[in-house]
């Protein structure tokens, strides 16, 4: 009976299936017309993430929060490492937002193609899609965890400078980094199963090379400025000058940082197209 | 024709088999493949390519209902998917019109976690629904899947019927222009198979184009009007569906009177006690798998044996092609169950015929004690019952439910 009622319409939707060869751009047409699995995407990914557990979404506060304190006991308070003038876990803190938020959805963005084996043999959609919605679905994470940063600025009777407002601008910027190489990396991990055991070992160097426990004064001068090439150099200092009253903004290196995330992201889009229509083979 | 909604020209696909350039899964492979490559020529390379389809072309019409046939390994299933864009052709181009949607198969996309309402958004997003378009539609799909009572539980609680269920409502009631459906009706049971056919029919007398490959001789019949044949890649004839499955029959089913069984794989043998090797149909009309109505099947069974067994029940039946039991018949009929030794048998099986003219399927089956437990299961060939032309004129036989008192005579006999 319910058939009855839709009517057959010529479609505008017409498209040819032929043999793509070489580099890939993005289709950003196709791409909007699947706008909404997007959302959807995201939403499994946070809703799966969370299932069965006691606590749910507190994980996402406690996590950072235990890694807080924990770096705080051992590198503040035992390690003496200085903190550019604040108290050490609000430092501490500035540097494990955006860390872990780079670090947990790069680690998912590496197995995310993989684990969708069964989706990617079955139906097709732009597989772009994957790797964004899990740097989204973290963006969640992120976010509840800056409640706590709130928490401990009160905490420590801390009052943020009024260039917190440019946040935003810096969260997408950690957003896009976690994306670009997510691309890279899920990629990457199709091809070649060694991604997979790459990935941690890579991410426990990158946190070495970040100025995530240290402040970037303990760093000597002539090595200051290849550490910087790490895109997340900038963030991080970038995260704390915006919320530490006498911290310069460090342009430069967010400079630097943003440009070597635009790097890793278009190349990244272009090398994960080039090996997309081989992923329903591999995976 | 002008207004078709699927036109495929010259499609090839190819697949680099053995040195598999894509199998690498490792980088140290891809280095060693690296290297190799440089030591071997070309020509050894282009030798490995195994052409999956190769110059496939068809035109299917709006609002038609196409069916694909072709034995296994013939490319049905990679066409669908590079009809669905899951891969690429290495040649050709299909020019499709219209929103494309796959059931390629029931409840792929499910997470277990989720909750039934939770999967039926997420899995309809991935078909390519709108969110409103889901919440217009979602008590429907419930109502269809029969499952109303389960919708807030996660799915990893389910059986394997209500995933299929749950997972066939949401594809189908999602309106593409162009629906691909992949082998998904032989699950589920036959109640629940009816409703989906009839959903099916539905779909088409609304105007839009459906793809249908299945193994299902019945549901093709019943669904399709025109239909190609695949083999090895390539298209044998393509036409109306009676045509396409005559072909199909005659070119892989009845060709001969006798089935050699070289491959394990060719018949369902579990445990590995015991293989038949040899199938052949003694008295048939001519050279095939055929005999007349009303005349008695005479079959000749060569078993191997590869340990000694007791109680072995052994049986044949008939089924129609939508998967009815028709006739079984065991060899406890007459002479008790066999007592079987490592080595080779031959078996003479004789059942009585009393079905009307018509095409099904033959099936064997062997267990020892628990009836639900197979030694051996062997269900892909047919057999097609010939009308005596001159007599039996005015009778309209018809097939009785299924019969199991039906004379049987089984003679086992030990060959080596």
């Amino acid at each position: 009976m319910e058939d009855k009622k839709i009517k057959f319409q010529a479609s505008s939707q017409e498209f040819f299936i032929y043999p793509l060869r070489g580099w890939q751009a993005i289709n950003w047409r196709e791409l909007w017309s699947y706008r909404e699995l997007f959302y959807f995407l995201t939403w499994k990914e946070i809703k799966v993430r969370y299932k069965q557990t006691a606590i749910g979404i507190f994980w996402a506060i406690i996590q950072p929060f235990l890694t807080m304190v924990i770096f705080s006991l051992f590198f503040g308070k035992f390690a003496k490492i200085e903190s550019e003038g604040v108290p050490y876990p609000v430092f501490v803190y500035l540097g494990l937002l955006p860390w872990t938020y780079f670090s947990q959805s790069l680690s998912r963005s590496t197995e995310c193609l993989i684990g969708n084996s069964s989706l990617l043999r079955k139906i097709y959609f732009p597989r772009l899609i994957i790797p964004v919605s899990i740097g989204l679905s973290y963006l969640i994470d992120f976010l509840i965890a800056f409640v706590i940063l709130f928490g401990v600025m009160f905490y420590y009777q801390f009052v943020p400078q009024k260039a917190i407002v440019f946040m935003p601008i810096l969260i997408i910027q950690t957003f896009l980094c976690g994306v670009g190489f997510g691309f890279w990396l899920s990629a990457l991990n199709v091809l070649y199963r060694d991604v997979r055991y790459v990935v941690p070992f890579l991410l426990q160097i990158w946190l070495f090379v970040t100025p995530v426990i240290y402040p970037v004064s303990l760093v000597d001068e002539n090595w200051r400025w290849i550490l910087s090439l790490n895109p997340l150099w900038g963030l991080v200092e970038g995260y704390r000058a915006l919320v530490i009253a006498d911290k310069p903004i460090p342009y430069a290196a967010l400079g630097v940082s943003a440009v070597i995330i635009l790097f890793i992201l278009i190349t990244g889009v272009y090398f994960f197209r080039r090996v997309e229509k081989h992923f329903a083979d591999l995976v | 024709m002008s207004d078709y909604a699927i036109q495929a020209t010259e499609v090839s696909k190819s697949y680099r088999i053995g040195k598999l350039k894509a199998a690498h899964h490792t980088a140290r492979e891809a280095l060693q493949a690296l290297a190799a490559s440089f030591l071997r020529n070309r020509r050894e390379k282009s030798d490995t390519l195994l052409w999956a389809l190769k110059d496939v072309g068809f035109t299917i019409g709006q609002g038609e209902v196409f069916g694909i046939v072709g034995k296994n390994g013939s490319g049905k299933s990679t066409l669908l998917k590079i009809m669905s864009r899951i891969t690429d052709p290495t040649a050709g181009k299909i020019h499709l019109r219209g929103r494309v949607g796959s059931l390629l198969e029931v409840g792929t996309g499910f997470h277990p976690d989720l909750t039934g309402r939770e999967n039926v958004y997420f899995n309809g997003a991935i078909l390519g629904m709108r969110k409103e378009e889901i919440n217009r539609r979602f008590d429907e799909i419930i109502a269809f899947s029969e499952i109303e009572r389960f919708i807030d539980t996660p799915v990893k609680y389910y059986s394997s019927g209500m995933y299929v269920r749950l997972g066939f409502s949401v594809a189908a009631h999602f309106d593409p222009d162009i629906m691909l459906v992949d082998e998904v009706l032989s699950v589920g049971d036959i109640a629940f198979q009816k409703k989906c056919i009839g959903r099916m029919e539905n779909i088409a007398r609304s105007g839009r184009t459906i793809v249908v490959v299945s193994h299902n001789m019945a549901t093709m019949k019943e669904l399709c009007t025109r239909a190609m044949l695949l083999h090895q890649g390539q298209v044998t004839k393509i036409g109306h569906i009676d045509q396409v499955m005559e072909e199909y029959l005659s070119q892989h089913a009845l060709e001969s009177n006798e089935k050699i069984i070289e491959h394990s794989n060719d018949s369902v043998v579990l445990e590995n006690k015991m293989a038949i090797r040899r199938i052949k149909l003694e008295q048939g009309a001519g050279q095939s798998f055929r005999v007349y109505w009303q005349q008695a099947v005479n079959l000749s069974v060569d078993l191997e044996i590869f340990t000694p067994m007791e109680d072995v029940r052994f049986g044949v039946y008939l089924r129609d092609l939508a998967g009815n039991y028709l006739i079984t018949a065991y060899n406890d009929h007459n002479k008790g169950h066999w007592q079987l030794r490592p080595g080779q048998y031959s078996v003479k099986i004789e059942f009585e015929n009393c079905l009307k003219p018509g095409l099904y399927l033959l099936g064997l089956r062997a267990h020892q004690g628990d009836p639900q437990t197979n030694l051996l299961q062997m269900e892909d060939l047919y057999l097609e019952i010939l009308e005596v032309s001159s007599s039996g004129a005015g009778s309209d036989p018809k097939n009785p439910a299924l019969i199991t008192g039906i004379r049987s005579e089984f003679l086992c006999n030990k060959l080596l």
